[in-house]
């Protein structure tokens, strides 16, 4: 097997003065794998995303991304170095621009043809053409998850940190978005991190899924393993 | 929820608004009522130049206050840095010095003949003079900035953490992620801010008058009290309203499809070390030691001087009738404020909501126009009753001007509290049997008690500092600490203006730290 795309070792985090919310969570994950963890809430599934795009600072463990050394005792890469994009549960989409606005905030030392392009092309490729001009506001729950996913993509980030992303969709739309979000983290080749408390979200998404307890993951297997397991006790959380 | 009303409210409810826009009915009427015998005079020769100058001085100082404050605020929001926990509340302390004071003291140090002047005169050629607009729109600035600076500090701190750190995960640097997401997000609560200094400017006339700056508000005064015409000065009132009316039009704009505060987890601080870090901490000690330091130190010094000919009788006195005074206002608003609040809970349709607004105009218009139609209103008052200046001149007068002018200052943090508690609380007392005043009195009122507190503090402030209302209105031969100030800088005894100057400062300092106190503990 080739070098990891993501290898995370022995990685701590408590908020000041609080418990430990991530105590020695590793793992290592392979390039364009999409990875769903699943926990109970408060279980530090979102932490643990925060930590490795850098927006709390774990006070102990390694991240490398991709070969790059990311953080550890003496190094912290700041989050806006970090070639890893994160969509955030409320989305976090920007009220005062547009799609376009927001899709191409990040490309903002890009040429402008150049970004005009790549930002017209991503609208393209999460099926939002024509909409560029609007705003947040005048968009559906799915249509703003989708420009929030693309806003990240458009950047290529190795690496696509997700949390909760389906959480305030309805069941229709849900299921129509998971299956484009797939399609679109496949068609890009980027590795993902998903993280929800949905099983069916868990089932539908992951090539593993890592269950996380108490701050430490308790086990980490093939997807396949899990929805057997689930196809037997159904209605176990 | 339940919503009740008693036949008699509506009605009693409506005269009392109807008596709290009297002064603002008698300006904004004024072509129709008020003969004008100067008016050609002051429109061809008084207007343009004044009108000019106010649009200049406000220009100014609202986008230097823009600057320092918003930026103030975003360093103490988003950065940790040397000092920061402090520069966080002492940031705030400049509201503690009403502009005419800080006015005051700069020219006695920067003014043709300041001491600080003098001294560079003395080893150079050069010899400063800030008694001017562009001097006078820095010293404003520096003391108005933390109206801009608390808004926006709080929606940095705790209304925009998502949207920052999606800036973040898309590449953007600390420059970038200010200009390109947090100021265009807090758009509404800076530009509340900046209309806030914009009629605290408006509002001024011991500043400007000690300036030689020409503004609507001196020209309401020369009307009036130097042409003897005050038909004219109605009418100067009345374009200052217009102006007014404008500001708030802009202000009300810049909301439109703004959503701001979209989350309420307070944003986790980015620490800065090295040049950046001395950059951040020098700002904020610079904004404080022209805004606080400086002003307040000059007052000290001068407070301590020896002055032969002092007596501490008149300060004494004009500190008792300023405490009195800004007592009474505070009881009297809070009276009327707790009447509407309960109004809005319990009374019926959308006209309860109109008739509070229109009952807090009174904050956006000037001093000197409330006092310009109070004073209009209660002479006809005294006329059509034969009575000789019953009205006028009296301690009732004042508190009432005080109460149109601050009504909003004490309804605002009271209907910020009283939306925060649930309508099914109410509805829960109802089904109980309470009555809609049984339901307020022993269910919403005391929920509202650190809202009241905070609203009495506000008014009380404001009373204190206030001049141009106070110098219009009180009753002869009455000095409050700001009229004494103002008297005695007019007659260039700059130093004597000191130790009332501190008494009012002293007087303003605890509640506004018990307030910024309060505001953190929001912001988290």
């Amino acid at each position: 097997m080739s070098h990891p795309l993501l290898s995370v070792f022995d990685m701590h985090f408590a908020h000041p003065g609080g418990n430990a919310v991530l105590s020695g969570v590793s793992f290592t994950m392979p390039v364009n794998e999409v990875l769903v963890v699943v926990g109970a809430s408060g279980s530090g599934k979102t932490t643990l995303l925060r930590c490795i795009a850098g927006l709390d600072r774990a006070q102990r463990g390694r991240v490398m991304l991709d070969g790059t050394l990311l953080q550890d005792g003496a190094v912290f890469m700041a989050p806006e170095e970090r070639p890893v994009g994160m969509v955030f549960q409320g989305h976090a989409l920007f009220p005062h621009l547009t799609v376009d606005g927001n899709i191409g905030f990040g490309l903002h030392r890009v040429p402008k043809a150049e970004r005009i392009r790549r930002v017209a092309d991503e609208v393209a490729s999460v099926g939002l053409s024509g909409s560029g001009e609007r705003y947040p506001h005048q968009l559906s729950g799915g249509q703003q998850q989708r420009v929030a996913i693309a806003r990240s993509l458009v950047l290529r980030p190795r690496l696509l940190l997700m949390d909760e992303p389906f959480s305030d969709l309805d069941r229709h739309t849900r299921k129509q978005v998971r299956t484009e979000v797939l399609q679109i983290l496949r068609a890009h080749g980027t590795g993902a991190i998903i993280v929800t408390h949905d099983r069916e979200d868990a089932y539908h998404m992951a090539d593993r899924i890592a269950e996380l307890d108490q701050g430490h993951f308790i086990r980490i297997a093939p997807a396949e393993a899990f929805r057997k397991e689930w196809a037997q006790h159904p209605f176990q959380a | 929820m339940v919503r009740y009303s008693r036949p008699l409210l509506p009605w009693a409810i409506g005269a009392l608004v109807l008596l709290l826009l009297a002064p603002l009915t008698v300006v904004v009427t004024a072509p129709f009522h008020a003969p004008a015998p100067e008016w050609a005079h002051v429109f061809r020769d008084v207007l343009p130049v004044h009108l000019l100058e106010t649009v200049l001085l406000l220009t100014g100082t609202v986008l230097l206050s823009v600057v320092i404050g918003v930026l103030s605020a975003w360093l103490v929001a988003a950065y940790a840095f040397p000092l920061r926990g402090l520069m966080r509340w002492m940031l705030v302390l400049p509201l503690a010095v009403p502009t005419y004071i800080s006015a005051y003291t700069y020219a006695a140090l920067l003014g043709p003949t300041g001491t600080i002047s003098l001294w560079v005169h003395d080893r150079s050629s050069f010899r400063p003079d800030i008694v001017d607009l562009p001097g006078l729109i820095v010293v404003l600035a520096v003391v108005l900035f933390p109206y801009i600076y608390l808004p926006a500090r709080a929606v940095f701190a705790s209304g925009l953490r998502e949207q920052l750190e999606a800036a973040r995960m898309l590449g953007a640097h600390g420059s970038r992620r200010f200009l390109g997401v947090a100021v265009p997000l807090a758009r509404p609560a800076i530009v509340g801010g900046a209309v806030l200094v914009a009629m605290e400017t408006l509002n001024d006339y011991g500043a400007v008058k000690y300036y030689g700056i020409r503004t609507l508000t001196t020209a309401v005064f020369r009307s009036w009290t130097g042409l003897s015409d005050l038909g004219s000065a109605l009418r100067v009132a009345l374009i200052l309203v217009v102006l007014v009316t404008l500001l708030l039009w802009v202000e009300r704009r810049s909301r439109i499809h703004r959503r701001q505060a979209t989350d309420a987890i307070p944003m986790s601080r980015q620490r800065l070390t090295g040049a950046r870090a001395t950059l951040a901490s020098g700002w904020c000690l610079l904004v404080l030691f022209f805004g606080f330091v400086l002003p307040g130190g000059k007052l000290l010094l001068d407070a301590a001087t020896p002055q032969p000919a002092y007596t501490w009788t008149t300060d004494l006195i004009a500190l008792r009738n300023t405490l009195g005074v800004a007592t009474g206002a505070a009881l009297l608003t809070l009276l009327i404020a707790v009447l509407l609040i309960f109004l809005l809970r319990h009374g019926q349709g959308s006209w309860t909501r109109g008739l509070v607004r229109a009952a807090t105009l009174g904050y956006a218009i000037p001093g000197a126009v409330i006092a310009v139609g109070v004073m209009t209103a209660a002479g006809t008052i005294d006329r059509q009753a034969g009575l000789s200046f019953t009205l006028i001149g009296t301690i009732g007068l004042l508190l009432y001007a005080f109460t149109v002018r601050f009504l909003a200052v004490a309804v605002q943090p009271m209907q910020g509290s009283l939306a925060r508690q649930h309508s099914e609380v109410d509805d829960a007392a109802r089904m109980l049997g309470a009555s809609p005043l049984r339901t307020f009195l022993h269910i919403n009122l005391p929920q509202l008690r650190p809202a009241i507190l905070a609203a009495a503090m506000l008014v009380a402030i404001d009373v204190v500092k206030g001049l141009p209302l106070t110098l219009i209105l009180r009753p002869f031969n009455f000095d409050t600490l700001s009229t004494r100030v103002f008297e005695m800088a007019r007659i260039e005894q700059l130093r004597e203006t000191a130790r009332p100057a501190l008494f009012i400062v002293l007087c303003v300092l605890p509640p506004l730290l018990f307030l910024d106190r309060q505001l953190a503990r929001s912001e988290g």
